[in-house]
């Protein structure tokens, strides 16, 4: 409907007046309006009611509980929540960067950019606002707050942006220690800079842990270079002479630091005001107060989340906001739902740290016993609050090392079943099926999800059909869809219940082939079939998908070491793959040449720079001890490695599923403690396995000595020296779920050594499922290490001669798969960029410069530059 | 749909050039075009090269596939997959890629100059190109 700004009607809404249905309006659009918007569609609502959300921020709802996750390179369009179906649904109706200004309780309107829209149902969804402290020189431009997405971006523009000016590193500061504090720390070092963390309580994150739990972390972030002050309050922001932030003050003689930005994590409050203005009760402290079903003193407006105070407080978290959201979704189909009390466990990654605090972490219960773990050399601090008996579990602090707080949290007010400190000592974590969970155990926190809701869900009752697999799981119960913490319990349930009903878990790879990746391997190795076509015929069905189609190609490889774009395998290869470099969001790639051992010479670094510059690619040192060249394009790739090749590199396989790198450190030959040659068998190793493939990564690691500074032990394969040999550990990764390798054998001579590690990554290779690294393969494989060990060691399957040919074969037919395709014209054909005008470099392709090399324009900066502004480097 | 009578077509490459079961990129017009020829069919198939998930010009890189009888293809970036037939994205039909009028002729592949079915991107993102217009 289109108006005219000039004669706004009265009273005209955007709402269905032609239906006969109610309108629902909610004001605030953030995780938990989300979640009410979502009910309610789930739930068929829309049959009922028309819903019309107001939200002021110009983005749809998104996930603000992962807001810091936003510097670390994602884009804030990533953190939308949903796919956005929700807000197209009939009756449904967001409207952003809408601010509702007013109510009218007798009229039963809400007015908002000079409208008005009736409502039968009103729910106030507001959330908080950054409370800053009425300090002196709290508005200085370099002064932020931590809240928005908005917030965020400004606070990193700012800090960017004196990077550049600057010749020293920023320096910033942070006003509050808490959760929100410390996120905030560890956001202005992520982007470089220097930072203090300035906190009133005597210790840190006061509302979560308990004072040693305090300290451990202080030590643990100040180890990570952040400054801590406690028992500190701030007095004043200076300005300096451009009229920024220079400097602040502490009160009672703390004396004062010079910065260059504040940010100000002191806490929230509830935005109640419109609530105010229209006289509904409020909470002592703020807040809408509400009864247990969210409804205000008006029986037709209601309050959830941050911004309703209820049963004596409000909720910061999002879990109890979600309850309530489902309470309210319920009470407007005619049901009578109520919200008792909301769950304040928390489990986070702060700097990198883990931090958990669950049940009654202070201790409060009458008679209550603490067991406590602190290990202050490793950084470790666990306590776990017992009943008076010492049988069931109260409450616990996890700081350093939160791994049990999955297994842990759902156990408040059940028995332990096993003595408390068997949870606490390091890597002592009774398996979770080692207990039985009760069905009202809440294994989801944030969504309220039951033990019990999840079995019900895996049998089928109450859902429209059994949820045999863990997506349906979650998507029936939402359990792990939001922080995710869950999700190994959830899959545990989920398998406890299937394989209690007797049903065997599909092992199927995809749709076109019902077999494991595994049993596939099995096939193609003893019918010798060749093709993807010919296998699809025979053992599958369709034309494939971009599941099975790479995994067909690895196996292919692995057994045949044929190049990857000979014949039908180019049609299989991931995009990856079939260009041999790895596509980045813009489309354009990124190039990593080998550098065994990470040991380069500087005619190497002269050379690779020299590709960074005449093709104007953006370089980073990668984790792996080499060098990244971003910003490729397709038509540039052959090109580029011609001039690596005339200097000496070969690829790296950094697209591949197959062994990346081998990290070392520098050694015997240098370093004095260096017990062994690690870069020597470093570059050895890397030189055997470069190029195999495999169901995922494969990543190694080196240490010359005990003091294991190559970080071997996060590798699939980690290897320290010893003044006998070399230790060999197995089944260690970063990434998401990290995982520190174990002990496989001891004090091996070097041949000892390589023959272990070949027939442990072939027979990986053999066995593990798509995507699947070596920590979760040893998890799955039945018997578990100790298995692969009998395996690879005493010859248990009588493979050993078999693993040890095939790795020979592997050896002896390496080849560069980038030399190879530059010596043969019809592989480079396929670097074109289009197939009718192969000198038209894409014309969509758009960069800016950042810190002196370019990136890709983000959108907002794509609309303000004009199209075909690229920034050409090189025709 | 346009009626087929007014269509033009331009001539694009020879069918030799592309290989069976991998896309290629072509211009046509000025429009970024993804060319499919899939192994066991006679014709090609061509839909708009950017993904309209990422706005990234990269459709033609992707991997082919199905999904029960219908072929699609799937953006190598986010594993989006679109039906060959009418350009949508299989898990979000209101999305879809563009799709253009494709025959053989004499050896040679020739689409049409305009696509037959015009593209859709997400009702939500980008956000921001969204909100450049939105915001007051």
């Amino acid at each position: 409907m289109n108006q005219d700004p000039k004669h706004p009607l009265p009273n005209v809404s955007d709402m269905d007046t032609e239906t006969a249905r109610k309108r629902l309006v909610v004001i605030g659009a953030g995780m938990v309006a989300h979640r009410l918007v979502e009910a309610l569609v789930e739930r068929g609502a829309t049959d009922e009611w028309t819903i019309d959300v107001f939200g002021e921020e110009s983005r749809p709802p998104y996930d603000r509980v992962a807001l810091t996750s936003f510097f670390s390179d994602r884009d804030p369009d990533d953190l939308v929540l949903g796919d956005g179906s929700l807000w197209t649904v009939d009756g449904v109706r967001l409207h952003r960067g809408v601010q509702a200004t007013g109510i009218d309780r007798e009229a039963r309107t809400v007015s908002a950019r000079g409208r008005t829209y009736p409502y039968d149902a009103l729910v106030l969804a507001t959330g908080s606002y950054a409370m800053v402290p009425p300090i002196d020189g709290k508005d200085t431009p370099g002064c932020f707050v931590y809240r928005t997405v908005d917030d965020v971006a400004e606070l990193r523009a700012y800090v960017n942006e004196l990077a550049a000016r600057l010749d020293r590193p920023v320096r910033g500061a942070v006003v509050g220690g808490g959760l929100l504090g410390l996120e905030a720390a560890g956001a202005l070092q992520a982007l470089g800079a220097e930072s203090t963390v300035i906190e009133f309580a005597p210790w840190l994150m006061p509302m979560q842990v308990d004072e040693a739990g305090g300290r451990t972390l202080r030590r643990i972030i100040e180890q990570l270079g952040v400054q801590v002050r406690t028992a500190t309050a701030t007095a004043k922001v200076r300005p300096n002479r451009r009229g920024t932030v220079g400097s602040m003050e502490f009160a009672d003689g703390g004396g004062s630091i010079d910065v260059d930005v504040v940010v100000f994590a002191t806490g929230v409050r509830p935005r109640d005001e419109l609530a105010r203005e229209i006289g509904l009760s409020i909470g002592e402290r703020g807040g809408v107060a509400c009864d247990d079903a969210c409804i205000t003193d008006d029986p037709s407006i209601y309050a959830i989340g941050e911004v309703a105070h209820i049963a004596g407080r409000t909720w910061g978290l999002v879990g109890p906001g979600y309850t309530m959201a489902e309470v309210v979704a319920d009470r407007l189909l005619g049901g009578d739902a109520t919200f008792t009390s909301g769950d304040l466990s928390t489990k986070l990654k702060l700097l990198g740290v883990d931090v958990a605090s669950f049940g009654d972490a202070f201790a409060g219960t009458e008679g209550s016993l603490e067991v406590v773990y602190a290990d202050p050399v490793g950084g470790v601090y666990k306590k776990l609050v017992m009943s008076d008996d010492a049988k069931t579990l109260l409450g616990g602090i996890l700081v350093g090392d939160a791994e049990a707080y999955a297994s842990l949290r759902p156990m408040v007010g059940s028995e332990l079943g096993s003595d408390p400190t068997a949870w606490l000592v390091p890597d002592g974590v009774t398996p979770i099926g080692g207990v039985s969970l009760p069905d009202e155990a809440s294994v989801c926190s944030c969504n309220n999800v039951t033990a019990g809701a999840i079995r019900c869900a895996v049998r089928g009752e109450g859902t429209a059909e059994p949820c045999h697999d863990l997506g349906s799981v979650k998507g029936c119960t939402k359990a792990g869809t939001s922080c995710g913490s869950c999700l190994p319990l959830v899959k545990k349930l989920l398998d406890e219940e299937l394989t209690a009903a007797g049903i065997e878990t599909s092992n199927a790879l995809c749709e076109h082939f019902a077999t494991s990746r595994a049993q596939l391997f099995d096939i193609v190795r003893v019918t010798g079939i060749r093709t993807f076509s010919e296998l699809v015929a025979t053992h599958g069905t369709g034309r494939g998908c971009d599941i099975c189609r790479p995994v067909v190609a690895s196996i292919l490889a692995s057994l045949e070491t044929g190049h990857v774009l000979d014949g039908e395998a180019a049609a299989l290869q991931d995009t990856n793959d079939h260009v041999m470099a790895n596509m980045q969001k813009d489309g354009t790639y990124s190039v990593v040449p080998r550098i065994p051992g990470g040991e380069v010479t500087p005619e190497g670094l002269i050379a690779i720079g020299q590709v960074a510059a005449d093709f104007g690619l953006y370089t980073k040192i990668t984790g792996g001890q080499r060098i990244d060249l971003f910003g490729a394009r397709i038509d540039q790739l052959p090109a580029i490695w011609k001039q690596l090749i005339d200097a000496g590199f070969e690829s790296g396989h950094a697209y591949g599923k197959s062994l990346r790198t081998v990290k070392s450190c520098v050694g015997s030959t240098w370093c004095r403690y260096g017990v062994q040659d690690s870069v020597g068998l470093a570059i050895a190793l890397e030189l055997r396995y470069r190029g195999l493939r495999s169901p995922h990564k494969i990543k190694l690691g080196v240490s010359g000595c005990a003091r294991e500074c190559a970080e071997a032990r996060g590798k699939d394969v980690g290897v320290i020296a010893t003044d006998k040999g070399w230790n060999v550990y197995v089944g260690g990764n970063g990434g998401f779920t990290p995982r520190h390798a174990q002990l496989f054998a001891e004090d091996l001579t070097t041949e000892e050594l390589v023959a272990v590690i070949d027939r442990f990554l072939l027979y990986y290779v053999r066995t593990a499922d798509r995507l699947q690294r070596t920590a979760a393969w040893l998890e799955t494989i039945e018997g578990g290490i100790d298995h692969v060990r009998s395996v690879v060691i005493d010859d248990s399957l009588g493979i050993v001669a078999d693993l040890d040919a095939a790795m020979a074969v592997h050896v002896d037919k390496y080849e560069d798969e980038w030399a190879a395709t530059l010596a043969d014209p019809d592989k480079l054909k396929k670097f074109t960029s289009f197939v009718n005008s192969p000198d038209t470099p894409d014309p969509d392709l758009v960069y800016v410069d950042e810190r002196g090399q370019r990136r890709p324009a983000t959108p907002q900066e794509r609309a303000t530059l004009i199209a075909g502004t690229t920034l050409e480097v090189r025709s | 749909m346009i009626p087929s009578q007014e269509l033009e077509w331009v001539r694009v490459c020879a069918l030799d050039a592309l290989t069976p079961d991998r896309g290629a990129a072509a211009l046509v017009h000025g429009r970024q075009v993804a060319l499919f020829r899939l192994s066991g069919d006679e014709g090609v198939h061509a839909l708009g090269h950017r993904d309209p998930y990422s706005g990234a010009n990269v459709i033609a890189r992707g991997l082919v596939g199905s999904v029960g009888d219908v072929a699609v293809v799937a953006s190598p970036l986010h594993k989006q997959r679109f039906r060959f037939d009418d350009g949508s994205a299989v898990e979000d039909p209101g999305v879809r890629v563009g799709v253009w009028g494709t025959r053989v002729v004499d050896g040679f592949v020739e689409v049409t100059t305009v696509p037959v079915v015009e593209p859709e991107p997400p009702v939500q993102a980008p956000a921001s190109l969204v909100e450049a217009v939105a915001a007051p």
